[in-house]
């Protein structure tokens, strides 16, 4: 009986719909990827496994995730640095360009991946606590109990992308199974003097012909796919568009050079798009006056995803913001094969730094504990504006704050 | 659940305070007395000049017995050593109008610094004092002097320094933004400090902000007032900014903690306050005068309040 019922389901199955399993496999034999369930796109994870669900899933293969750097470039870093190690363990190639540090110093700075088991440990100590509370207090508000549960931060039912220990570097080991390449402007500019750039700022038109070559050397654009195992470039670009890359737009409302970063990145989209290969850029935007650029920039990228750190600002000690470290604004998600993009069901999202992880996560304001304070600084004021008027209040002029 | 979000937070804070300075001698003493690494811009203005700090980093370094070397483009070489002491100003190199106005290209001067590092001994950090970065960046394109700085860092051992000069007034507030993002700590100098007490003295105190790249989390922005004797030592003068408390004498204890507290009383009672405290009558007393007063409570009511509640 049962067998029959699961032989007519089965058989049901087969008729109308048919799972593209077939084609889902060939797509995932490239290390740490995964089709996308919506658009088919082959996703890989940004490192930080709460911003790629955020982002729809991933970053989709081919294109470009831009970063708005947050004041001090600290949150931003660590975005930058979870992108490459998550391709170092994942054994993807790397490109690393930088004016300002030096890529090797980069990657000798990696996070360490946290194993499965200490990251249990990490989340249940947590968990654990929730859970029992769960049971217990819900005696009186026993109505919420039915209400689904909230996860903080959010995340995805498979598994995807590793979690890291920024207390700890990356073992050297793990270096060895992977090839990356590095581009530093300052040699850059020491090893070839001149180099014909067409119209365009000399130190991008240097990134790029170097993108393109490692691009078409290593056969990531797919010249002889027949030859070799398939593998990813992830390539990541730092701090583009300050002063050290030779670009004026973040020191002049009017720059004199105001088309160059734009066309670099039209062009570096055109190579993104027809090779195995993603890139992360973090770029200075809050130094840069102009708003068109910054527009201009959005559009050419794919994703935009801005920092805002509170350090520094009068958030910083606003209790409402005391469990987080900033705030995370999603300007862009691609729209990719169709016409509406992954939009995530909440728009407002912070991050927080604790000792080891950093994590994306919902913005919940906290109970509002404060209504004795704001009460009795209330009844002050009152009580003191009745004392004024009856005349009787002669002793507690001026002692106010009188300790009863 | 709160406390450990804030721990970390917390601990960076303490942490980044004890590599800048000692709980007592503030910021900006513990970055002339070499705690600065990287670039350290000194933001002046025509109201208040900055070339005093200047000397202070100078006469620091030439006492730790480092290699200093004085880049000079807006001032000659007598009006910046005036009032030094003789045995600083034999120590310290010059290099006068470097870039004299036919304009060479200014990377060249890369190595600049590394060459200062290996003369000298291989110990001591080199410095190096530009004065002042708006004379170049009124005549080459910003860029290519953030390229020459960055290539004088690099050049530079490690632990090196630079402390450039930059009047903020002359230039547009984004570049001035733009040089600080490159900058490790800023000084923006500021007006006259404000004194409990008028000192008599040559040179009063004025303020500096110090704004430090915090390593992870933490505050980074503190004013401080300071001074700079002729000679180029700095002083900090002893009562600094915490005088604006409410108008009474100085308060014997710190007051623990950033944030002012939202309590709305004090713990601590000068003994004119406790005394007048004593002699309010508490209102209980007021009302043990009227005793016997009979209460009785409600009978107990034996229908339910609730029973028109249609649930």
């Amino acid at each position: 009986m049962a067998a029959a019922a699961g032989g007519t389901a089965q058989g049901r199955g087969a008729t109308s719909f048919q799972r593209k399993a077939a084609d889902g496999s060939r797509l995932a034999t490239v290390v740490g990827t995964r089709p996308s369930v919506r658009h088919g796109q082959l996703l890989l994870s940004s490192g930080l496994p709460s911003l790629d669900c955020v982002l729809g899933g991933g970053i989709a293969v081919g294109t470009l995730l831009l970063i708005e750097e947050d004041k001090y470039a600290l949150y931003s870093n660590l975005l930058f640095k979870y992108f490459l190690a998550e391709g170092v363990v994942c054994g993807h190639d790397l490109f690393v360009a930088s004016a300002k540090e030096h890529p090797d110093n980069i990657l000798k700075e990696l996070p360490a991946p946290l194993l499965d088991e200490q990251r249990n440990e990490l989340g249940e100590e947590a968990t654990a606590v929730k859970s029992e509370d769960f049971q217990d207090s819900m005696k009186i508000a026993w109505r919420y109990q039915n209400l689904p549960k909230i996860e903080a931060s959010p995340t995805t039912s498979t598994k995807f992308g590793h979690y890291y220990d920024i207390s700890k570097t990356m073992s050297p080991e793990l270096f060895q199974s992977i090839k990356w390449h590095s581009f530093y402007l300052p040699e850059e500019l020491s090893l070839q003097p001149t180099v014909k750039t067409c119209n365009m700022n000399s130190a991008y038109g240097r990134l790029l012909l170097s993108i393109q070559r490692v691009i078409y050397q290593e056969g990531f654009d797919g010249s002889d796919p027949q030859k070799k195992q398939k593998n990813i470039l992830r390539i990541g670009i730092q701090n583009l568009g300050s002063l050290l890359w030779g670009d004026d737009i973040c020191c002049s409302d009017t720059p004199e050079d105001i088309h160059s970063l734009t066309k670099f990145l039209y062009v570096l989209r055109g190579l993104l798009r027809k090779s195995l290969s993603a890139c992360i850029i973090t770029i200075p935007a809050h130094l840069i006056e102009n708003k068109a650029i910054m527009e201009r920039v959005t559009n050419l990228s794919d994703t935009v995803v801005g920092l805002e750190s509170f350090i520094g600002s009068e958030r910083e000690t606003n209790p409402l913001y005391k469990d987080y470290h900033g705030l995370v604004h999603v300007r862009q998600i691609p729209r990719l094969n169709s016409l509406i993009c992954d939009v995530s069901d909440t728009k407002d999202l912070a991050f927080r730094l604790k000792r080891k992880l950093f994590t994306i996560e919902r913005l919940h304001l906290p109970p509002d504990l404060s209504d004795t304070v704001s009460r009795t600084s209330k009844q002050e004021l009152a009580g003191s504006a009745k004392l004024l008027s009856s005349g009787c209040g002669a002793m507690a002029i001026g002692k106010k704050h009188l300790d009863f | 659940m709160g406390s450990d979000v804030i721990a970390p937070r917390m601990r960076a804070a303490s942490e980044g305070g004890a590599k800048m300075a000692a709980p007592r001698s503030g910021l900006l003493q513990a970055l002339v007395e070499g705690g600065a690494s990287g670039l350290v811009l000194v933001r002046d203005s025509a109201a208040c000049e900055g070339r005093s700090l200047l000397r202070a980093f100078a006469t620091a370094a030439v006492k730790r017995s480092e290699p200093v070397l004085v880049v000079l483009l807006d001032v000659p070489r007598e009006s910046f050593e005036a009032g030094l002491s003789p045995d600083v100003k034999q120590r310290l190199q010059y290099q006068d109008r470097l870039w004299t106005p036919p304009l060479p290209c200014p990377m060249d001067v890369g190595g600049l610094l590394g060459a200062l590092g290996g003369r000298g001994s291989p110990g001591p950090s080199p410095t190096l004092l530009l004065d002042s970065l708006s004379w170049l960046l009124l005549r080459m394109r910003p860029p290519h002097v953030g390229g020459a700085i960055a290539g004088l860092l690099r050049g530079g051992t490690e632990g090196g320094r630079v402390v450039a000069l930059l009047h903020e007034d002359l230039h547009p507030p984004s570049l001035v933004r733009a040089l600080g993002a490159m900058a490790t700590a800023q000084l923006v100098l500021g007006g006259p400090a404000p004194m409990a007490t008028p000192l008599s003295q040559a040179t009063p105190p004025r303020l500096v902000r110090v704004l430090t790249r915090p390593r992870r989390g933490g505050g980074t922005q503190k004013d401080e007032a300071f001074t700079v004797h002729p000679n180029g030592t700095l002083g900090v003068p002893p009562p600094l900014l915490a005088t604006e408390g409410e108008g009474g004498g100085p308060s014997p204890t710190p007051p623990s903690g950033g944030a002012p507290s939202p309590i709305t009383f004090r713990l601590r009672l000068s003994g004119a306050e406790r005394a007048a405290r004593a002699a309010v009558t508490p209102p209980y007393e007021h009302r043990s005068s009227m005793q016997g007063v009979p209460i009785d409570p409600d009978p107990p009511e034996d229908e339910d309040p609730d029973e028109d509640l249609d649930v």
